[in-house]
C-alpha cells in the first residue's frame, strides 16, 4: 500500500496538464492544487474515485476501485490569463496488492557468552500489510515504525504483520558455550533470512591439566609403551623432550602410532589427542629409564623398568626340557597362547539385510592387551566384520551377493 | 592355589596354570611355490590357530607374506585348507588347544591339568612362544599399516612365524574417476625385514576396471584382531 503525492500549480500560463500515475487498488494518490480560485472537480473515467478539500490550495485524494486505464481532472479559473487551468491525473490500476517485499538482511551479531543481541531490518517493496513470521531458532521479534529497538513487552514468537517501511526487529541471548553459533530464519512474505548470533571463542588456552603415563615393567631389551592424554587446552601448543631417551608421537587415539611416527623431536599437539612415548627397556635388571616430557610448559615423566634379575625375590617362570636338545620348550621369559573361548557358527545370507552372530563371554574386555583375537570365515572377509564390548562379541555380514551361508570360527586366547 | 601349578614368565605373564588350556604345535609343514593351498586333515579341531613363515626364515633381506585358513563343508564334506601366495614357498604351524591331545604317557616332561581334569599343558608338544603380540581395530579408514611394528635384536626374528588371521583382504572398493568405474582390493602382508630384524603390516593392492556406471561403495572387514609373531620350540 503507497501512498503518491504530486503538487501542480494552476497560476500558469499552460492551460492544460498532465500527471502520469500507475497505481494498485491498494494505493492512494494525493495531487496538491495551488491556484486564484479553488479547483473544482471537472470529469473523470475509469475505476477511481476522489474526495476534494477546496481552497487556495485545493486538495484531491484518489482511490482506485478496480482494475483498468483511469483519467480524472480538476480546473480552476486563472484571472490574470482570463481563462481555466485545468490538471488531468491518468494511469492504470494493476488491482493487486504487492505482499512480497525486498530481500532484506539481518546484520549477524557476535558478542559474549550469555548476552543480549539485538539487530533490524526495514521492510520494502509492499503495498498492503504481509505477514511475518520465524521459521526456525530461538530468536523473539517485534515489528516497529521505527528502528529503535523496542521495549522488552514487544518481543515475541506469535506471527504478526507488517507494512512497508516499517521496521522488524529480532532478539536473541547468546548461547552459554563459547563459539557457539544460534541461527534464526524470519519469513515475512515469503523471503527469508537467517539471522546469527554467535558466541566468542573461549580465551586461548596454552597450559594443559596436569597429566600422566603409565610406567611399565618390562622384560629386558623389550620394545615398550605408554600414552597420556593432553586435555585442557583450546590451542595447539608444543611437545617435546626434556630428558631421557624415550621417542614420541602424536595421535588422535590410543593405538600405538606407526613406528615411523616417533621421534624425540618437538610435535604440535591439540586438545584431547594422545601423547605416545616408547623406548626400548634396559638390558639389565631392575633398571629404570627415565624420560620427561613437556606439553604446554607442564611436565610429564614416563618411567620403563626392567625386572628384576632371576634367583631374586621374584619367584617367576620355570624352565622345560625336551627329550632333546638344549633349547627349553619353556622358558622363564616366554608369552604362551592360553584358550579363553573358541566359537564357532554360521551366518545366513546378506545379500539384502545383515545377519549377526553375538556370543557372550564373561571376562572378555577388548581393551585388554593381553587377550588375542583371531577368526576366519567363508565368506569374503570384506563383508564380515567383528564388533566387540564387555563380554560381548559380535560376527555381522553384510552386503554379500553370495547366496550361500557362510562358517565362521572365532578363537579368543590369552598371549 | 589348592591344586595345579602356575607358572609366570619374567614380565608378569601368566605361562601355564592351572585354569587354561595353552594352545600347542600339531603340525607343521612347508607349503611349495607355485601352490594356492595345503590341505589339512579334516579331522582337526575348527578352532585351530594358523601361524606361517616366508619357508626356512631367513637371516637378511625382506619377505612378505599373506593368507588365511579356509574352513567349509560343501555336500557333506569338510574342506580345511591353508592359502598362501601362490609363488612363494611358506612354512606353516598348526596349533591346537592342549586338551584335544591324548595325554602324553612317556614317562617324563610334565602334564597339566585344569581341575576339571583336562589336560591344560603338556611338555610332550612343541609350544608357540609369542615374542610380540600387536591389538588392532581395523575400520574403513583405518588398515592399521605399520612397516615395522616390531623391533628386535639381530637374530630374534630370524625363525618366527606370524598368526595368518590378520594378513589377507582388507578391503574392497568399487570407486569413479574421470567417468569411469573401477575397483580395487586393498590387502594386508606381513612384512619381514630380517636385516633389520623388524616385523610390520604393510599394504597390497590390485585393480580392475568395471563397467561404466557401475555402484560406488567400500565394504571392509572391520573389527578387532590380533597380530602375533612367534616361534615354535
Amino acid at each position: 500500500m503507497t501512498t503518491y503525492t504530486h503538487s501542480v500549480s494552476l497560476q500558469t500560463s499552460t492551460v492544460s496538464q498532465t500527471v502520469t500515475q500507475n497505481v494498485t487498488t491498494a494505493d492512494t494518490v494525493i495531487l496538491n492544487m495551488s491556484a486564484y480560485f479553488s479547483a473544482v472537480y471537472l470529469s473523470k473515467s475509469g475505476p477511481v474515485s476522489y474526495s476534494l478539500v477546496s481552497g487556495n490550495s485545493s486538495v484531491a485524494t484518489m482511490t482506485f476501485t478496480g482494475t483498468g486505464s483511469y483519467a480524472i481532472t480538476f480546473r480552476a479559473y486563472y484571472p490574470p490569463g482570463g481563462g481555466w487551468r485545468s490538471v488531468t491525473l491518468s494511469g492504470t490500476s494493476s488491482g493487486s496488492s504487492d505482499t512480497t517485499p525486498n530481500a532484506f538482511t539481518f546484520t549477524d551479531k557476535t558478542g559474549n557468552v550469555s548476552t543480549e543481541q539485538n539487530s533490524a531490518v526495514q521492510i520494502t517493496g509492499i503495498n498492503a500489510a504481509t505477514a511475518v513470521s520465524r521459521t526456525s531458532g530461538g530468536a523473539t521479534f517485534a515489528v516497529s515504525s521505527l528502528p529503535n529497538t523496542p521495549g522488552g513487552q514487544g518481543f515475541g514468537t506469535s506471527a504478526t504483520t507488517i507494512t512497508n517501511n516499517q521496521y522488524l526487529h529480532v532478539k536473541q541471548t547468546t548461547s552459554a558455550t563459547y563459539s557457539a553459533v544460534l541461527n534464526t530464519v524470519m519469513n515475512v512474505g515469503g523471503v527469508t533470512d537467517t539471522w546469527s548470533v554467535a558466541s566468542n571463542a573461549a580465551a586461548a588456552d596454552g597450559t594443559p591439566n596436569p597429566y600422566s603415563f603409565n610406567d611399565v615393567t618390562a622384560a629386558l631389551n623389550t620394545v615398550s609403551y605408554s600414552y597420556a592424554q593432553i586435555t585442557g587446552i583450546s590451542q595447539t601448543v608444543t611437545a617435546s623432550r626434556s630428558a631421557g631417551g624415550a621417542t614420541f608421537a602424536i595421535s588422535g587415539s590410543t593405538t600405538v602410532p606407526n613406528s615411523s611416527g616417533f621421534s624425540s623431536s618437538s610435535k604440535n599437539v591439540s586438545n584431547n589427542q594422545y601423547l605416545h612415548v616408547k623406548q626400548t627397556s634396559s638390558g639389565s635388571n631392575s633398571t629404570t629409564l627415565s624420560s620427561v616430557f613437556a606439553v604446554g610448559g607442564v611436565f610429564g615423566t614416563w618411567n620403563l623398568t626392567t625386572v628384576a634379575a632371576s634367583g631374586g625375590s621374584a619367584n617367576y617362570g620355570m624352565q622345560i626340557f625336551p627329550p632333546t636338545g638344549s633349547i627349553p620348550r619353556l622358558d622363564t621369559s616366554d608369552r604362551t597362547l592360553r584358550v579363553f573361548a573358541t566359537f564357532t557358527g554360521s551366518l545366513g545370507s546378506a545379500s539384502s539385510s545383515s545377519t549377526s552372530s553375538t556370543h557372550t563371554l564373561s571376562g572378555f574386555n577388548p581393551s585388554d592387551a593381553t587377550i588375542g583375537l583371531d577368526w576366519e570365515t567363508s565368506a569374503n572377509r570384506e563383508f564380515v566384520t567383528l564388533t566387540t564390548s564387555t563380554n560381548t562379541l559380535t560376527l555381522t555380514r553384510a552386503n554379500d551377493p553370495s547366496p550361500n551361508t557362510a562358517e565362521y570360527q572365532l578363537k579368543v586366547f590369552r598371549i | 592355589m589348592s591344586y595345579g601349578i602356575t607358572s609366570i614368565n619374567n614380565s608378569g605373564f601368566t605361562q601355564i596354570d592351572e585354569n587354561s588350556e595353552s594352545f600347542l604345535v600339531i603340525q607343521t609343514g612347508t607349503k611349495p611355490v607355485n601352490q594356492a593351498y595345503v590341505t589339512l586333515s579334516n579331522t582337526l579341531p575348527d578352532d585351530i590357530l594358523v601361524f606361517g613363515r616366508p619357508s626356512g626364515g631367513g637371516t637378511s633381506g625382506t619377505k612378505t607374506l599373506d593368507g588365511y585358513v579356509s574352513d567349509f563343508t560343501t555336500n557333506g564334506t569338510r574342506y580345511l585348507r591353508i592359502y598362501m601366495t601362490f609363488n612363494v614357498a611358506y612354512d606353516y604351524a598348526v596349533v591346537k588347544r592342549c586338551s584335544q591331545f591324548v595325554t602324553p604317557t612317556s614317562g617324563y616332561g610334565l602334564n597339566v591339568f585344569t581341575s576339571s581334569g583336562v589336560l591344560a599343558y603338556t611338555s610332550e608338544q612343541p609350544m608357540m612362544r609369542a615374542i610380540a603380540a600387536r591389538a588392532i581395530n581395523l575400520t574403513a579408514s583405518s588398515g592399521q599399516f605399520d612397516s615395522a611394528w616390531y623391533q628386535g635384536t639381530a637374530g630374534s626374528i630370524d625363525t618366527a612365524f606370524v598368526m595368518l588371521g590378520p594378513y589377507a583382504t582388507y578391503q574392497y572398493e568399487q570407486y569413479a574417476q574421470m567417468g569411469e568405474n573401477f575397483f580395487r582390493y586393498t590387502y594386508r602382508k606381513a612384512k619381514f625385514d630380517y636385516t633389520n630384524h623388524t616385523m610390520g603390516t604393510i599394504s597390497s593392492f590390485s585393480n580392475g576396471d568395471l563397467q561404466r556406471g557401475s555402484s560406488v561403495y567400500v565394504r571392509t572387514g572391520a573389527g578387532q584382531r590380533t597380530e602375533i609373531l612367534g616361534y615354535i620350540v
